[in-house]
């Protein structure tokens, strides 16, 4: 059974999606996932969890926004994994809540029904870091478990499952420095000015520059998120530049490269986002010429389908080596390298977005990994065929 | 601003200070990169290039004056983008996707003109309404993305003689827009309407059919635009959202009356080329966005101050 998974469009590798709370967990979270993972790793382990019990759970998605791809694919990949779930037993009923209004009123209104629907569990994507804490409260009062992922809120009983924005950033300079060896000129192409995930993954990179002497933001531009913003801002200020040997940026190659052949430039060392766009710049390149290597990073719209199964085992009380679910689990962005580019580019059309589809046993896993403050390794790609 | 000088100046070439306005940012620019002006001007162009079309499109409603505006174009960018891409790589031919771009603007101008003319929505509700609708669809068709076919991609960083190719194309169409606009009754009409709704009905024209004229070139206009930018950036969603503000800045810019009646094609260029090469100082002088947005907002207050005499006399 093919789904449609997929990428969301190149403008939000940036963050419409993330929030103010999305920061603090980071930083909170930081000591588990402070080592990249570039290359993604092996098999996950066997994890040490109990057995999940087969029960006559419902589990809701909430969700006040599906304005972009992002959004489309984390339900999409949340819905695909309950209805797997349901079939197979572990869930009596799920319940997809949507609404398009993106306000927290609209948000409290809908987890408002779902508590009087005695619901089980409700996975929240948040409007707000706050707004929704009393809502959020008051349904764990009522002996609902919450788990909230990607915008986080900030209620005590929540629990929260998220990518980390400052890795994010990090991750994105730190393709772009190996690319040129530690030595060169780049332009530092920010996101959206003023949002805190914008301001959490800059202030990575400059930490991360900063280790590195050979290389000279020569020029910093705002590329608003947005393939075409960037690729306008990139075009304005290449003709007050020297030499620019790579672009840090967080659209992926489209607008940077647009720019630079229209300046009549050779083109910049880049980091790929995780999209179909991206990955199919990236596959040009590499049939212009076989020895070029790259990168792709993004923010993972699976952390829908890793939010469903965390619910699963919070309503089975799963312990994992005798200890329970922490409340903040950093889930990995999602990596992208030469060698997996070719699979991705079989199930990803352009203009899709990226997604891991995460199952039960590799969630364990990754709570496991949280527990011992390890990075969680990624699924293999997915090849859309549950 | 009394001087007759400067009325006279304004008057005739309402462009003049903005170009001057040009010349002096390319300079000032040189002065401060050490770079040449050449690159400078020729990014501008390359970049204006869209920008022009768009404008163009926006001046013939702007001109129709009575609040007539096209806000829908940031979604029929995104969408002929989407749909022209699509086409010339499913077709091999990039004369399809131009007319399937265009044809996504008809259409687009044909939502705007129902709800304009028929419903009665003011233009500014109406057109953003039809913006939305266009985002929506969007989303929904932007799942299954086309490639950029190389040969389109290619065309669009071309450069003739030093020329980018794409600004010879929205030379050809600022051609046919001054032509229409003033050698065709069409053209008459809508600055007629513009100077005078009543008086223009009551001499007999077809005031209704030149606005819904107005809306379809608009359209086709933001659908050209479209694939020319698809082409260079690859076709994406929210492509077309920076170019609502411009879209009308550049005609203002450019000397046309923004309350309509007064139109100035060749201004349109002096708009987009003078905006571009502005972006370009202030990230030589590295200004943060927040203070680019600032002084940007400040050189249209200028330009429409410096206009403001002119704007109340013809009222």
């Amino acid at each position: 059974m093919p789904f449609n998974r997929g990428c969301y469009p190149k403008a939000l590798a940036a963050l419409p999606l993330t929030t103010v709370a999305l920061g603090l967990a980071s930083i909170a979270a930081g000591s588990a996932t402070a080592a990249s993972h570039i290359e993604p790793m092996g098999p996950p382990i066997q994890g040490a969890a109990t057995a999940v019990q087969k029960g006559k759970y419902t589990i809701a998605l909430s969700d006040a926004y599906v304005g972009n791809n992002w959004r489309k694919e984390m339900i999409s990949g949340w819905t695909t994994e309950a209805k797997l779930a349901e079939k197979e037993g572990y869930i009596a009923s799920y319940k997809v809540d949507i609404t398009a209004e993106n306000t927290a009123a609209a948000q409290i209104a809908q987890i408002d029904s779902l508590i009087l629907q005695h619901v089980n569990a409700i996975d929240i994507d948040a409007a707000s870091p706050t707004a929704l804490n009393p809502v959020i409260t008051k349904a764990c009062d009522a002996g609902i478990t919450v788990v909230v992922m990607d915008s986080l809120a900030s209620a005590p009983c929540e629990y929260n499952l998220t990518n980390n924005t400052a890795q994010w950033g990090s991750d994105l300079a730190q393709i772009v420095i190996n690319g040129l060896h530690g030595k060169g000129n780049i332009i530092l192409a920010q996101g959206i000015e003023g949002s805190a995930p914008n301001a959490i993954a800059v202030a990575a990179q400059h930490k991360l520059l900063a280790k590195y002497p050979g290389i000279h933001i020569v020029a910093t531009v705002d590329g608003e998120g947005s393939v075409a913003t960037t690729q306008q801002a990139i075009a304005a200020v290449l003709p007050s530049l020297g030499k620019v040997n790579g672009v840090i940026d967080q659209t992926g190659a489209a607008g940077v490269f647009a720019a630079f052949k229209a300046a009549g430039r050779p083109l910049p060392v880049v980091a790929y986002t995780a999209d179909g766009l991206s990955l199919r710049i990236w596959q040009q390149q590499l049939k212009a010429d076989p020895k070029y290597t790259a990168t792709g990073v993004g923010s993972d719209p699976g952390e829908g389908s890793a939010a469903f199964w965390e619910s699963v085992l919070l309503l089975n009380k799963a312990t994992f080596a005798g200890k329970t679910t922490p409340h903040m689990l950093v889930w990995p962005n999602l990596f992208i390298s030469d060698k997996t580019l070719d699979e991705w580019l079989k199930v990803v059309p352009a203009s899709d977005l990226c997604a891991n589809v995460w199952t039960l046993p590799e969630v364990k896993n990754g709570i496991l990994d949280n527990i011992d403050n390890k990075t969680v390794p990624p699924p293999p790609v997915p090849n859309f065929t549950v | 601003m009394k001087r007759p000088g400067w009325r006279l100046v304004y008057g005739r070439v309402p462009w003049a200070w903005p170009l001057a306005g040009v010349v002096a940012i390319i300079l000032a620019t040189t002065a401060v990169s050490g770079r040449g002006p050449v690159p400078d001007l020729q990014s501008a162009l390359q970049q204006g290039a869209v920008v022009v079309i768009l404008g163009l499109g926006q001046l013939f409603l702007i001109t129709a004056g009575n609040g007539n505006v096209d806000l829908s174009m940031p979604g029929i960018i995104t969408l002929a983008g989407f749909a022209g891409i699509g086409t010339a790589a499913d077709t091999h031919s990039n004369f399809l996707g131009l007319l399937a771009a265009i044809g996504v603007g008809l259409g687009s101008g044909l939502v705007n003109i129902v709800l304009i003319l028929v419903v009665a929505i003011p233009p500014i509700v109406g057109t953003l309404a039809t913006g939305l609708l266009l985002d929506s669809v969007v989303l929904e068709v932007g799942a299954s993305g086309p490639n950029t076919p190389g040969s389109l991609s290619q065309f669009s960083v071309e450069r003739m003689a030093g020329i980018p190719v794409v600004a010879l194309v929205a030379l050809g169409v600022t051609l046919v827009a001054a032509l229409v606009l003033h050698k065709t009754a069409f053209g008459r009409s809508v600055a007629a309407i513009g100077q005078s709704r009543k008086a223009a009905l009551r001499s007999g024209l077809l005031v209704n059919s030149v606005v819904a004229g107005c809306y379809l070139i608009s359209g086709s206009c933001a659908g050209v635009a479209g694939l020319l930018l698809s082409a260079m950036t690859g076709a994406s969603i929210g492509i077309g959202d920076p170019y609502l503000l411009v879209s009308v800045a550049v005609v203002v810019l450019g000397g046309s009356r923004i309350r309509g009646g007064r139109s100035n094609v060749t201004g349109v260029w002096v708009g987009a080329v003078l905006l571009n090469v502005l972006l370009t100082l202030f990230y030589a002088l590295h200004l943060s966005a927040a203070y680019q947005d600032i002084a940007e907002g400040c050189v249209i207050v200028g330009v429409l101050a410096g206009a403001a005499d002119k704007l109340g006399a013809t009222q």
